[in-house]
């Protein structure tokens, strides 16, 4: 399902350059859900973005669900990450002055998709994260939990194979983390891919996931 | 088009409601000072070249002294002489001072013709004016345009007016007809009467003229007979056609001058706006940008939506520019923006804007406002737009 092979990603300044990611290799199946755990700076977002085809790796072969994304064009990647990839951020990042509904359907207007298709996919995805009663609702007079709900219905609107997410409880408290491992958790029963990178011990310890990643200075310090 | 990407643009205005308010009525306001005034020097420019086209190929006048001062009529048999001319006539003309306390600069400035000796001289507009109300002449009574009449109406005259000669004779003159056709700059203020009661009007002499108007029917022998005037009456200065065209076009051009830096203070505002702009979006937007990038939409995506969002709030708040601008200038006649052109204490008397735009200007104007607008937004979007999104997110 995915493959990377030797990746490195540097950052390059006019004065000096900064290997944030160190020969990673690394394969993940379909329907695993995986862990990549590390402290602040090891490597983890890097990581998740070259997955999601929004960085390019400066070395090294990627291949996300038989495609070489390591080699495609912006664009490609982009309309990638829109057909194959659904994205939970650190805080969410809903935009605020718009609904439920609309914040929801926002990766699914750029798509030849009919307003109808759209809408019941939309609806079926607030369905699946439990917050489609609140659909008409402004982003910014919901809940933590809610918001949480509300980020996971956009990432799964796409009906997409695989599912990241950056620090996704870097801002919950306990209960809402253990929601969202309960929501992940439904998402893995229908065979997505999952890669949630955290250092949350909360997670760490939850029975959710089949393989962690161990990550250290860009490197794979171990894999479990 | 997009409809999905069309909804969302508008809910996106929508939900900025207090920010594209005030975009909307800052640049409405901008835009309608702009456009009223241009409509105000676009009409008083057609009226005043209305008034031109009126006027013969020559105009001579006596100078005295560095003033002008009535002409002898035998010069007129000895012009005539000359090669290329068509015809020659005296004419009767001259600025009447009517002064009243209800008028709102105290007083105004006629202009005065005697119809009967000169219409041949004029063209086929007065011409056929002076045919349609020959009979109203002929009855002794006189023809007003439309201000000329609304203003004596402010001191009481309905029917007549009374005229005072230089020598202290009061002529009542009845009110023949107010002539809708006399709508130029000149025209509306004009009181047409029989030349001899022109002549008593103004003071002129019975061998004597105000100036001497000259045809001509080739318009390549103007400059020629010109000379040939100017060497033959050397007291005299000859005025073309074209000498007053280019008298006015100069007026306009200084007036223009404050369109000119009008337009320039409107297009420096907004590209100083593009620059300090061009820096950087708000944090906010650009984590929206950065979301809608990192959810799978395109550049393009984004730059389409923020340009079908900002082109309706500038395309509405150029075409409302142009409707209340309109309505200032030719509704409410243009308030302030029309002293701009003439200063209060100026003796003629008010008159009424007459619709008249040049498009290609308007449409400039448009362009200029869409350009800049356009730019003035989308650069930044776009420079937020084709960074990383991941470290926006952050």
């Amino acid at each position: 399902m995915i493959r990377l092979e030797n990746v490195y990603k540097i950052y390059e300044t006019t004065t000096k350059e900064h290997t944030a990611l160190d020969d990673i290799t690394l394969h993940i199946k379909e329907g695993e859900c995986v862990l990549l755990r590390g402290h602040s700076g090891s490597g983890k977002s890097t990581l998740l973005s070259i997955i999601a085809g929004i960085l390019k790796p400066s070395a090294g072969y990627l291949e996300v669900d038989n495609v070489r994304l390591s080699k495609v064009p912006d664009n490609f990647s982009t309309n990638f990450r829109r057909d194959h990839i659904g994205n939970i951020f650190q805080k969410y990042n809903l935009i605020e002055d718009l609904s439920v509904f609309e914040n929801v359907i926002t990766p699914l207007l750029p798509t030849d998709l009919s307003f109808t298709e759209a809408t019941n996919m939309t609806i079926q995805a607030m369905q699946t994260a439990n917050i489609l009663h609140k659909k008409d609702n402004l982003a910014k007079n919901l809940s933590g939990g809610e918001q949480q709900r509300c980020a996971i219905a956009r990432a799964i609107v796409n009906k997409p194979k695989i599912i990241l997410a950056d620090e996704p409880s870097a801002n919950l408290d306990y209960d809402l983390t253990m929601q969202f491992i309960e929501e992940m958790d439904k998402l893995k029963k229908l065979n997505k891919t999952i890669i949630i990178a955290s250092h949350d011990d909360v997670l760490f310890k939850s029975n959710l996931f089949s393989k962690v990643v161990m990550l250290d200075k860009g490197k794979i310090s171990d894999i479990n | 088009m997009n409809m999905k990407l069309l909804n969302f643009c508008v809910s996106s205005i929508n939900r900025k409601k207090s920010k594209n308010t005030i975009l909307f009525f800052g640049l409405l306001f901008a835009l309608s000072l702009l456009i009223s005034s241009l409509f105000t020097a676009f009409s008083i420019k057609s009226m005043v070249l209305k008034d031109i086209s009126l006027l013969p190929e020559i105009t001579v006048q006596k100078v005295v002294g560095g003033k002008t001062a009535p002409i002898e009529k035998e010069r007129i048999y000895e012009i005539q002489k000359i090669k290329g001319i068509g015809s020659v006539k005296e004419r009767i003309w001259g600025y009447y001072y009517f002064q009243h306390r209800r008028l709102d600069n105290g007083g105004v400035n006629f202009s005065v013709v005697g119809i009967d000796l000169y219409m041949d001289e004029y063209k086929q507009s007065l011409t056929d004016l002076a045919i349609k109300y020959h009979d109203t002449l002929n009855d002794g009574k006189m023809i007003l345009g439309k201000e000329a009449y609304e203003t004596i109406k402010k001191g009481y005259f309905d029917d007549f007016f009374h005229f005072y000669t230089p020598e202290g004779e009061k002529i009542k003159l009845d009110i023949g007809l107010v002539a809708d056709e006399l709508q130029s700059f000149e025209g509306s203020s004009m009181m047409i009467v029989p030349q001899d009661i022109a002549q008593k009007i103004l003071g002129v002499h019975d061998d004597y003229a105000t100036d001497i108007v000259v045809k001509i029917p080739n318009d390549k022998e103007i400059e020629n007979i010109k000379t040939q005037i100017i060497s033959l009456y050397p007291d005299t200065r000859v005025i073309t056609k074209d000498d007053i065209y280019s008298a006015y076009n100069a007026m306009f051009d200084f007036k223009g001058g404050f369109f000119l830096a009008l337009f320039m203070m409107y297009s420096f505002a907004l590209f100083l706006l593009i620059f300090e702009k061009s820096s950087g979006l708000g944090e906010l937007e650009k984590r929206e940008i950065a979301t809608l990038r990192a959810i799978g939409w395109k550049i393009n995506d984004i730059i389409k939506i923020k340009f079908m969002e900002h082109f309706i709030l500038i395309f509405s708040s150029v075409v409302s520019a142009i409707i209340l601008s309109y309505v200032i200038v030719f509704v409410f006649d243009a308030p302030i923006i029309k002293s701009i052109f003439f200063s209060s204490n100026e003796a003629s008397p008010p008159f009424t804007m007459i619709p008249n735009i040049e498009i290609l200007n308007i449409l400039g104007i448009i362009a200029v406002s869409l350009i800049l607008y356009l730019a003035l937004v989308l650069i930044p979007i776009w420079r937020s737009a084709i960074i990383d999104p991941s470290e926006s997110l952050k």
